[in-house]
């Protein structure tokens, strides 16, 4: 089978070309003025994956920052969005990311975590950012339609598609993107599902342009000095104590 | 009134309260670190040197362990967020029902290092007690506190009196057993012991209270009204209920409770209003009581100062207390966090050395 003999590409995930599956993304801003086009993503990933996972895969092959996360495990932004808090009080809730499961007919408030989900086919994961969210089921859901079929037409029989490489980082000039102008409940792919010697992640975009994107949150080298200062203290004060229980001792 | 040579007991457990508190609002591990290493130098530098163990080695040692159980349950059931896979553990496929629950996987840097981090938080927080348990008893802190919680600090004495009395008994029952050839070990041992450690406890407990009987315990003074009392207890009910959804308003963040610093604040108001009400209740006398001044002030105020400028670098710049390994960078410590550990040493200037200590006492030592 193709998806063996690239399995073992070198940097490709886990070799289970053969069990991989395609994972539909859909990441909206929430309505508002000033904000980053929303979209929806199509990833492979190899079975076992997490929905974490995939929007990480999803959200890297576009090119854009890999979602962060607070040191509890909460989603902070999704392609640098929002640019400061995380989980922050706002007028009348809270302003996240709130975290959906697809289906057939309608979104459901997630009751999990996309780390604690396995990414399934037949779910589609969906994020929504909440300006003044209640942190319930009550939150707005996805306005892009919730099954895969419509996300992602071309995988509505995953039994006829091709095994693609393994890798899910596909560089973002192979991604194909169409681009539509319908509204925002109708999210129809203007273009017809693409040959089958095209790689299978494909990328609908409500508009042209791309969210902005805000530089990766890495500190530079002139601000590691806050760093090396710190830890020069800590080694201090490590001195002090040991030198201190050696005094005692004696 | 003696003159103050060491700060109060009082003052150091308030110092350590504050900088568990500050430990507590901080997930940056540079931070945290250097917390932890200024309340070990202020205790090694400033414990009386007649304890015999330091109860600072044994709550360093909880710690460590605290922090191995995080490590170890994260490799286990951790969560599986995205991050440089280290290793790949063989996992346990669950049923959908139970897809929260992961066993096994792959085992990211990302997710030790969070781990760590927080296991070192709650270090901290054991730590600052542990500091607190070797510079001051907690009896002595027991001895100071108000005379509405006089009975209630005579009742944890008492406990506390309690575990290490039972552990003696049972040894020397123990002893007793194997000098007459009798089992120690096993169900007939246990049956053995368990009898004669009972009827002791039982024992000293009657002599305990005939003891405190005699004393005037529980004695009501004629000259407190009874409705002022109540009253002063209601109040310092509501107050500590009100402090306790406050305090932990603050400790989540601000976004849990709202006001959570004047709820904080009132209910302070309230313990402290019922405390002042029943001021004069109780008609006891304390022997020797250990003084308050300028240093046992500066010994607290330094806790919770540090605690305040914790805060204040958080809500300058949330990134400078806050720090999450995904994705990985760098921990930050910008100057107003920097300052809080400086602080949190201020006692080291404030309580003098063990060799000042020694020499004020130096004549009553030797008459002795």
């Amino acid at each position: 089978m193709a998806a063996s003999l690239f399995g073992a590409a070198p940097g490709a995930a886990p070799a289970l070309g053969a069990a991989e599956r395609t994972i539909a993304v859909v990441v909206e801003f929430g309505s508002g003025q000033g904000l980053p086009a929303s979209f929806a993503l199509c990833v492979k990933e190899p079975s076992g994956a997490t929905d974490a996972q995939a929007l990480t895969d999803a959200l890297v092959s576009r090119g854009l920052p890999a979602p962060t996360y607070s040191s509890a495990g909460l989603l902070c932004t999704i392609a640098g969005y929002p640019s400061t808090g995380c989980g922050a009080r706002a007028p009348g809730g809270y302003s996240y990311w709130a975290y959906f499961h697809g289906g057939s007919s309608r979104w459901t408030y997630a009751t999990d975590g996309p780390a604690e989900r396995r990414a399934d086919p037949a779910v589609p994961e969906g994020w929504r950012f909440e300006p003044s969210g209640h942190g319930n089921p009550s939150d707005a859901a996805p306005d892009r339609p919730s099954a895969t079929a419509s996300i992602c037409p071309s995988t509505a029989s995953p039994a006829n598609q091709p095994a693609s490489p393994a890798s899910t980082t596909i560089p973002p000039s192979t991604v194909g993107v169409t681009t539509t102008t319908t509204s925002a409940s109708t999210a129809t792919t203007t273009m017809a599902p693409p040959a089958a010697t095209v790689p299978v992640t494909r990328v609908t975009d409500r508009t042209a342009e791309r969210p902005a994107a805000p530089a990766a949150v890495r500190p530079s080298a002139g601000s590691l000095t806050g760093t090396m200062v710190a830890v020069a203290a800590l080694g201090l004060l490590i001195t002090i104590g040991v030198v201190l229980t050696r005094r005692r001792r004696s | 009134m003696r003159r103050e040579r060491t700060p109060h007991a009082v003052a150091w457990w308030i110092w350590a309260a504050g900088l568990a508190l500050a430990a507590l609002r901080t997930s940056n591990p540079l931070l945290l670190a250097l917390l932890a290493a200024a309340i070990v130098v202020v205790c090694v530098a400033r414990t009386p040197r007649d304890l015999q163990q330091s109860p600072l080695a044994t709550f360093a040692r909880v710690a460590l362990i605290i922090i191995l159980v995080r490590v170890v349950l994260q490799i286990v059931f951790g969560q599986r967020l995205p991050g440089h896979v280290l290793f790949t553990l063989p996992s346990v496929p669950m049923p959908s029902w139970a897809e929260g629950v992961s066993i096994g996987g792959p085992v990211s840097i990302e997710g030790l290092l969070s781990a760590i981090t927080g296991g070192l938080r709650l270090a901290v927080v054991l730590l600052a007690f542990g500091a607190a348990n070797a510079l001051a008893s907690p009896r002595a802190v027991l001895r100071s506190l108000p005379g509405l919680l006089h009975e209630v600090a005579v009742a944890i004495t008492v406990a506390l009196c309690f575990a290490p009395e039972v552990l003696a008994s049972v040894r020397r029952i123990q002893q007793a057993r194997l000098l007459r050839g009798r089992p120690t070990t096993g169900i007939a041992g246990m049956r053995g012991i368990a009898v004669p450690v009972l009827e002791d406890a039982l024992d000293r407990s009657i002599q305990l209270a005939a003891s405190m009987g005699a004393r005037g315990f529980g004695r009501r003074p004629v000259s407190v009204s009874l409705a002022r009392e109540r009253t002063a207890l209601a109040t310092l009910i509501l107050g500590s209920m009100i402090l306790l959804v406050g305090g932990y308003g603050v400790l989540a963040g601000s976004s849990v409770v709202p006001g959570a610093a004047w709820l904080a604040g009132l209910g302070l108001a309230a313990v402290c209003l019922g405390v002042g009400l029943s001021g004069r209740r109780a008609a006891r006398t304390r022997y020797r009581p250990a003084p308050v001044g300028l240093r046992s002030v500066a010994c607290g105020a330094s806790g919770w100062l540090s605690a305040l400028l914790v805060v204040i670098a958080g809500v300058a710049d949330a990134s400078s207390i806050t720090w999450s390994p995904w994705p990985l960078s760098w921990p930050q410590v910008t100057p107003l966090a920097f300052a809080a550990v400086v602080i949190a040493l201020v006692p080291l200037l404030v309580a003098p050395g063990e060799a000042r200590v020694a020499a004020a006492r130096g004549t009553k030592i030797a008459v002795s």
